[in-house]
């Protein structure tokens, strides 16, 4: 259809606003038709019965006024301040025409409403009020003027004709009280009438609009089913199309024909089938792409939980080390603490060393001192033994001159034959006491050799224990100096000790704070392995999501 | 020195010191005992009978000495005496034999190198400290030895003729003491 839709739905909403406004228009006038005759009638039936109660309402004012004048020439009669009953009567006179002219025109209104009547019941009826009225006037006459005669009874001050004519006074107003209600009742029947004859109206009126109604119902259902199946058949057909593309089949077109929005929505229609091919197309690829980032993700978090299940082991490991760590470092500073007592112990030992040390080499001194006073008296001793040396060697060659001087004797002896025969003796003997003398003196020779050989030795010793002395000077010197370097190695080495204490303290401090820290390592392994579990479980989940959004992808043809 | 040291018996060492020491003082006195004792031996050997010369002395007495490492002799009746460490003047042109002449008593006497003239092979080597003189008529001839030993009276018994073969040797005792014919000698050098 070339109409556009808009213009469809306009042209039916306002044929079926025509068709409302017309039908209500038609309510209306039918109703206003309805509601003018019952206004009226009410109004009618309302005036008279407003009439009717005046008239009721002056005939009992008159009845007070009437009594009360009466009361007032009682009280007149007895000099009390009192009314005048002449003004009552005045009153009263008013009242009463008053009230009978509002009888007659009761009446009058009753003749003209009949004439007005709305339907022939009502007619009737309105002339029974105009009877009963007429009726109820002539009693009310009646009642007036035997009133007023009272009235002049009491100016008259006839009281006993007052009290003898009451009873007919009585007759009379009950009379009128009577009459008065049949009219009233009669009214009411009237109005009663009305209401029934209202009623009958809008009865009609709703029927006749019953009608307009479903004539303009017919009409609209008309005009709106042609458009609405200009609407819905190619809606249908996308309907049908999208309901396909529901299904996964991306791969068709919607039918566009015409120019109306319908047209307009094919195409946005085949638009969005396009868009949803290409996000379809998309979403398959992010959707594998994302199964495998989740399966990659799932993989790396179950490595991640099997590495945080390693690191808290390792925590643990770390822990127990650390905990071994600490104790061997409280080993290491109780050890610390007793080689610092005993190096303080030893070196009040090398100390005492030193000056055994000190004692050592003075003595050593004295020694070396000792020897050397003894290799003096020794070298003194060589030099005597040089000296009976030489006094030897004087003997000796004594010796040897007389063994010469023996020989030379011992020659000329036999030179000399026999006169040199005593010579001879002399000459032996010369040559005995020249080789005891030889003997004396190689005697003395082997001795002053064994003695020289004694000073020797003995110089020897004596050196060598002068050596010695001073090798064990110099060894007590050295010993004074290690002791020395013992005492400041102890000192530096109670120092370090100290040290060590002191950092082996420290490293305590260090390792429990380790051990914390190595603790709180493995709190947050633990919690990270928590969390790792929780990554893992809402990896899986996504992995699950991944795998329900390929299906869900999968759904569609493209 | 891994053997232990014996403690120094100081005690007696001084013991012993004063033992040498009393000894020494004592060396030079004259021991009245000693003294005794020594003159009733000379006593004794005064006594004594001489031996007669001729049967001690059934040999002949000759001068033992040393040249190198042989013990040579020549009989006291060849010789005039001897002398000790002479210095002898060296003669220029003199054979080298001959070691030189020295003054002796106011006479010039030729001193000869016994070792040359025996053609020692150690000629030379050992110092020389005597002089054997030779009697050779009034004219002493001296004799280079080393070493002056004894008077030995060599006994009939012990002596050996070596022969013609050496002409230098008078004889040869048992113990091989070589006793020199001097004059062999001597003309050798005179010829």
């Amino acid at each position: 259809m070339k109409m556009r839709i808009g213009t469809r739905i306009l042209l039916g909403f306002g044929i079926m606003v025509a068709l409302t406004i017309g039908l209500g228009w038609y309510n209306i006038e039918k109703q206003a038709a309805a509601r003018s005759a019952a206004a009226e009638m009410e109004n009618h039936d309302l005036v008279a019965l407003a009439e009717l109660a005046r008239i009721v309402q002056s005939e009992h004012k008159m009845r007070s006024v009437r009594e009360f004048a009466v009361a007032q020439h009682l009280l007149r009669r007895t000099h009390l301040p009192a009314r005048d009953p002449a003004i009552l009567q005045e009153e009263w006179r008013r009242m009463r025409d008053e009230a009978l002219s509002a009888a007659a025109k009761l009446e009058n209104d009753a003749a003209a409403h009949q004439k007005q009547a709305v339907s022939s019941r009502r007619g009737a009826q309105w002339e029974k009020i105009r009877q009963s009225a007429a009726v109820s006037h002539q009693a009310l006459r009646e009642l007036t003027t035997e009133a007023e005669a009272r009235f002049g009874l009491v100016r008259r001050g006839q009281l006993d004709q007052l009290v003898a004519r009451l009873p007919i006074l009585e007759r009379l107003q009950e009379d009128f009280d009577n009459k008065s209600a049949a009219v009233i009742r009669l009214v009411q029947e009237q109005v009663e009438l009305g209401r029934g004859e209202t009623q009958l109206g809008y009865d009609q009126a709703r029927t006749s609009t019953l009608m307009a109604l479903a004539a303009a119902v017919l009409l609209g259902v008309v005009f709106s089913s042609f458009i609405q199946r200009s609407i819905t058949r190619p809606l249908g057909s996308f309907m049908q199309f999208v309901e396909r593309v529901g299904q996964g089949d991306l791969t068709q077109q919607a039918p566009v024909t015409g120019a109306d929005e319908l047209s307009d929505l094919g195409r946005s229609l085949n638009q969005m089938v396009t868009g949803l091919k290409e996000v379809a197309g998309q979403t398959r690829g992010a959707a594998e792409n994302l199964s495998s980032a989740t399966t990659e993700i799932l993989a790396s978090t179950q490595q991640q939980a099997a590495g945080a299940a390693e690191q808290s082991a390792a925590v643990q490991q770390s822990t127990a080390t650390m905990t071994e760590i600490t104790q061997s470092g409280a080993q290491i500073s109780e050890r610390a603490r007793q080689v610092a007592t005993a190096a303080e112990a030893t070196s009040a030992a090398s100390t005492a060393g030193q000056q055994a040390v000190q004692s050592t080499t003075r003595i050593m001194e004295a020694i070396r001192e000792q020897a050397e006073a003894v290799a003096e008296n020794v070298v003194a001793l060589s030099e005597k033994n040089q000296t009976i040396g030489e006094i030897i060697a004087t003997v000796n060659d004594i010796a040897e001159q007389s063994h010469l001087l023996a020989l030379n004797a011992a020659i000329e002896a036999a030179a000399a034959g026999e006169h040199g025969r005593s010579f001879t003796v002399v000459a032996n003997e010369i040559k005995n006491l020249a080789d005891q003398s030889k003997e004396a003196t190689v005697q003395v020779r082997s001795i002053l050799g064994d003695i020289q050989k004694g000073i020797n030795s003995s110089v020897m010793l004596t050196e060598e224990a002068v050596k010695r002395a001073e090798s064990g000077k110099q060894q007590a010197d050295i010993a004074d100096r290690t002791i020395r370097q013992l005492t400041d190695n102890i000192q530096q080495s109670i120092q370090a000790f100290q040290q060590i204490v002191a950092g082996a303290g420290q490293q305590q401090i260090g390792f429990e704070q380790v051990t914390q820290a190595v603790r709180n390592t493995g709190q947050a392994s633990e919690q990270t392995a928590a969390s790792t579990r929780q990554l893992e479980k809402a990896a899986a989940q996504v992995n699950a999501m991944a795998q329900q959004l390929r299906k869900a992808v999968e759904r569609y043809r493209i | 020195m891994s053997e232990p040291k014996k403690a120094i018996d100081w005690q007696g060492v001084r013991e012993r010191l004063r033992e040498s020491q009393f000894a020494l003082d004592t060396a030079l006195e004259h021991d009245p005992h000693q003294v005794a004792a020594a003159y009733r031996d000379r006593a004794a050997r005064l006594a004594l009978r001489p031996v007669p010369a001729g049967s001690a002395a059934a040999g002949t007495p000759a001068l033992v000495f040393r040249l190198g490492a042989e013990r040579y002799a020549i009989p006291l009746q060849d010789l005039a005496g001897v002398l000790p460490d002479p210095k002898c003047a060296l003669v220029p042109g003199a054979p080298p034999q001959l070691a030189g002449v020295i003054n002796l008593r106011g006479e010039i006497r030729p001193v000869w190198d016994l070792a040359r003239l025996l053609d020692l092979p150690e000629a030379g080597n050992g110092a020389s400290r005597f002089v054997v003189l030779l009697r050779q008529g009034g004219r002493e001839t001296g004799l280079q030895v080393e070493r002056l030993e004894q008077i030995r009276v060599v006994k009939a018994e012990e002596w050996e003729h070596p022969g013609e073969r050496f002409p230098y040797l008078q004889g040869v005792t048992s113990d091989t003491l070589m006793i020199l014919n001097t004059e062999a000698l001597l003309q050798e050098e005179f010829r």
